[in-house]
């Protein structure tokens, strides 16, 4: 229920408990996102895992080419 | 054969032997599978449920695998916010039991409620003066917590913990966890509460009804406490069947006797308002619906040694045994505890549920009785059933108990 839905009401009552799942729905929401968003960022910052095999060099100045 | 995909470090049985432990739960999953295939091909008609017994077995498995399942945010909250540093080697098991009596309490529901494809109603259609609409927004927003806290066990698995991307994403979500873990206690706290709430305020069942606290009656607050205290509970008998069937040490000691201390502590405090409550409800609300106490006790098999049983033998007995340091040390007595406060809170609900419907109200009411049909067991031991399995692969695949390859050397 929303407070588009036709059964609202603009009360103490309705505004505290459906306030609080959409509280909690969105502590969730957000949450994840923000790991989402972290994970995002951290990835070109963190290192590649060891096993990876090494670039090899002249690769690396294609751009240059 | 799936050797790739189990942890490193630590032994585990063959493939074979899995497969045969897996079994019987498999079956159990087939009994269950036909049951709710029964029960929403031809409706409710495949239970004994009626007007009398809107509530019946499901329910009272339900209630159970909540209050057991409690021990997960109860853990979490004193893991990740009170910060008790030693839990942080059960506390992955505590998540896995949550997620398995939630999930499967909801599954239960789903059939429960007769038509499934209209269970959204509750949401859209909310009854906001509702303890069950309040009870099903806390208990479906606690699964999503708990599925989030389930993803960085899941992504510690020998071969997702490889991807790059998924180590990073399980890593941050664990950096968060305390979110997540404060959400879910009060989540939990609400439902739970709500759940004791529901059957206080049937005022027109005085075996049930409660004088209370503004608009929550005593039975609210018992339900939490009671959940907090037997949750824990349950999750040691889990672990400590784990390590019997495993024949190993998962968790080391330090953690299991902090959560059994707790639990004493817990389960003591609810066995003092317990019988407050009961006294209270002798004296009060029971003199005044014109009944007296021995009134409920007169028909069927539900007599005071339901009572006794709850308060005494599966109440103040195991609170007892925790609260002895050199007891609850003791393996036997500390798995003899934990089983004895886990049936209590079983008896409890089942007494909340089941007896409140039974017992007559009226003076020309009769005493109703009631027994499950199999479909109703079937669905009931799918949950168990699934229970097992979801439990068994998490430990076969997953680095459940962080402490295993220290406590467990490969030699």
């Amino acid at each position: 229920m929303t407070p588009f839905s036709f059964e609202w009401q603009w009360n103490i009552e309705y505004l505290i408990f459906m306030g609080l799942l959409y509280i909690a729905l969105t502590v969730i929401g957000c949450g994840l996102v923000y790991v989402l968003v972290k994970t995002w960022l951290d990835l070109p910052t963190t290192e590649k895992p060891p096993d990876t095999p090494p670039e090899i060099s002249y690769r690396s100045r294609y751009s240059d080419y | 054969m799936d050797s790739p995909l189990l942890p490193e470090g630590v032994k585990r049985c063959s493939t074979k032997a899995f497969f045969l432990w897996t079994l019987p739960w498999l079956g159990l999953l087939a009994w269950g599978a036909l049951s709710a295939f029964l029960c929403l091909w031809k409706g409710l008609n495949q239970t004994n449920m009626s007007n009398v017994f809107a509530f019946a077995l499901w329910i009272v498995f339900d209630l159970a695998v909540i209050a057991l399942g409690a021990g997960a945010f109860f853990t979490g909250f004193l893991t990740y916010i009170i910060g008790k540093k030693e839990l942080k080697n059960i506390i992955n098991a505590a998540v896995i039991i949550g997620f398995i009596c939630y999930s499967g309490a909801m599954a239960m529901l789903g059939i429960d409620i007769g038509q499934p494809i209209r269970g959204w109603f509750i949401f859209w259609h909310a009854n906001i003066h509702s303890m069950l609409v309040e009870v099903s927004f806390c208990i479906t927003c606690y699964l999503m917590v708990l599925a989030i806290e389930f993803v960085p066990i899941i992504l510690e698995n020998r071969q997702l913990n490889k991807v790059r991307e998924l180590h990073i994403f399980g890593h941050n979500l664990h950096e968060t966890m305390a979110v997540f873990a404060a959400t879910g206690t009060f989540l939990s706290f609400f439902h739970q509460g709500s759940l004791g709430g529901m059957f206080g305020v049937l005022y027109g069942r005085p075996f049930a009804a409660r004088d209370g606290f503004y608009i929550w009656p005593w039975t609210f607050f018992l339900f939490v406490l009671s959940a907090i205290a037997a949750g824990p509970c349950f999750t040691i008998l889990c672990t400590k069947l784990t390590e019997k069937l495993s024949r190993k040490k998962l968790v080391p000691d330090n953690a299991i006797q902090l959560l059994a201390k707790i639990s004493a502590i817990l389960l003591s405090l609810y066995m003092v308002l317990k019988i407050a409550d009961t006294l209270g409800w002798m004296y009060g609300v029971v003199p005044r619906a014109g009944l007296k106490f021995m009134d409920f006790f007169q028909e069927g098999p539900y007599g005071v040694w339901m009572v006794v049983c709850e308060i005494i033998i599966f109440g103040i007995a195991p609170a007892l045994i925790l609260l002895i340091p050199k007891a609850r040390q003791h393996e036997g007595w500390l798995i003899t505890a934990c089983l004895m406060a886990c049936t209590g809170i079983v008896l409890n609900r089942f007494v909340f549920i089941v007896v409140t419907l039974a017992i007559p109200v009226m003076p020309f009411d009769r005493f109703w009785g009631y027994l499950p049909t199999w479909q109703e067991w079937g669905i009931a031991f799918a949950v168990i059933g699934y229970g097992i399995l979801l439990f068994s692969a998490a430990y076969r695949y997953l680095p459940l108990f962080p402490k295993e390859r220290e406590l467990n050397p490969i030699t």
